[in-house]
């Protein structure tokens, strides 16, 4: 089992209310797309639930259980940020090892992707090739849910059919949760589709609902 | 924790009273917290995101710092001590 629910999410930033009386769940088989317009709080909600930022409340629960300690929701959640944040002093191998679970461990190591880069060190691999790393190291990561924040962002296109390919498969035995600038990205790889807008959420169900939101034209 | 200490030696230069191994314990201690703040909190913040995602928080990486640094001073402080009785 592996469900997430987060509930009343409040966020104050600056004297403004970002975030208001926010809901969202996501489980295993889902794949949750998250759009919003810049600043609209689709990271900083991203954050609340990985633990990284405090909100004014939030109730958090895994598998129907409430986790208020961090440190415990870490074990369930893995958080891929919207920049670069592997150690550039560290090998990519022995990140692999460090972060991967133990059954993907090979499965990461033989990527395409990874292979040419496993002896490297995160400082000596390009802007895009450190991506891709990011991404992969996340997404198996032993955690049943996965939040991805921007993750096709400097990403090359053939590449982000691989990125949306090994989201589908992985979403089998995992709950993820992926924002985009690009709706395109997500309304492509997404199962539902959510939709942060002044601070409240909307369900989306089709394109018309986002024109009529004012996310699209 | 091993780029700090030829800054802790070159630090402890400048600290006269205490003794060389001493000073340094002292200022390596002081110095491994200082660079502690530079690299994490200020030129690679974003790297915490890598140790959260190990299941680390700010306030634990903080603390394995400050007793990783405590226990290099203490080696440092028993090295005066050796070579005392030698």
């Amino acid at each position: 089992m592996c469900k997430l629910h987060v509930d009343s999410v409040e966020m104050t930033y600056e004297g403004k209310k970002i975030l208001q009386d926010i809901f969202i769940s996501c489980e295993k088989g889902e794949i949750v797309g998250l759009l919003g317009r810049n600043g609209s709080g689709k990271s900083t909600l991203l954050k609340v639930i990985f633990g990284a930022v405090k909100a004014d409340f939030s109730f958090v629960s895994i598998n129907d259980k409430v986790v208020k300690s961090v440190i415990k929701r870490r074990k369930y959640i893995s958080y891929l940020y919207q920049d670069h944040f592997l150690p550039s002093h560290l090998v990519v191998e022995k990140m692999v090892d460090m972060l991967c679970d133990d059954k993907c461990v090979e499965i990461v190591k033989r990527h395409q992707f990874v292979a040419p880069n496993l002896s490297k060190k995160a400082r000596e691999l390009s802007g895009g090739e450190l991506r891709l790393i990011e991404i992969f190291l996340i997404l198996y990561s032993s955690a049943e849910i996965i939040l991805l924040d921007e993750p096709f962002n400097g990403v090359a296109p053939l590449y982000k059919e691989e990125i949306k390919s090994t989201i589908r498969n992985l979403s089998i035995e995992k709950g993820i949760i992926v924002t985009d600038h690009d709706y395109n990205n997500i309304l492509d790889v997404a199962t539902k589709t959510v939709l942060i807008h002044e601070g409240h959420y909307k369900n989306i169900s089709n394109r018309e609902e986002l024109s009529f939101w004012g996310y699209l034209p | 924790m091993l780029p700090t200490l030829p800054l802790a030696i070159l630090g402890s230069a400048f600290i006269s009273g205490l003794g060389f191994y001493r000073s340094l314990a002292f200022v390596y201690f002081i110095f491994s917290l200082f660079m502690h703040f530079i690299i994490y909190e200020r030129r690679n913040k974003d790297e915490y995101y890598f140790y959260f995602n190990l299941g680390f928080s700010k306030p634990i990486l903080w603390l394995a710092t400050f007793l990783l640094s405590l226990l290099v001073s203490f080696v440092l402080l028993s090295l005066k001590i050796l070579v005392d009785n030698v």
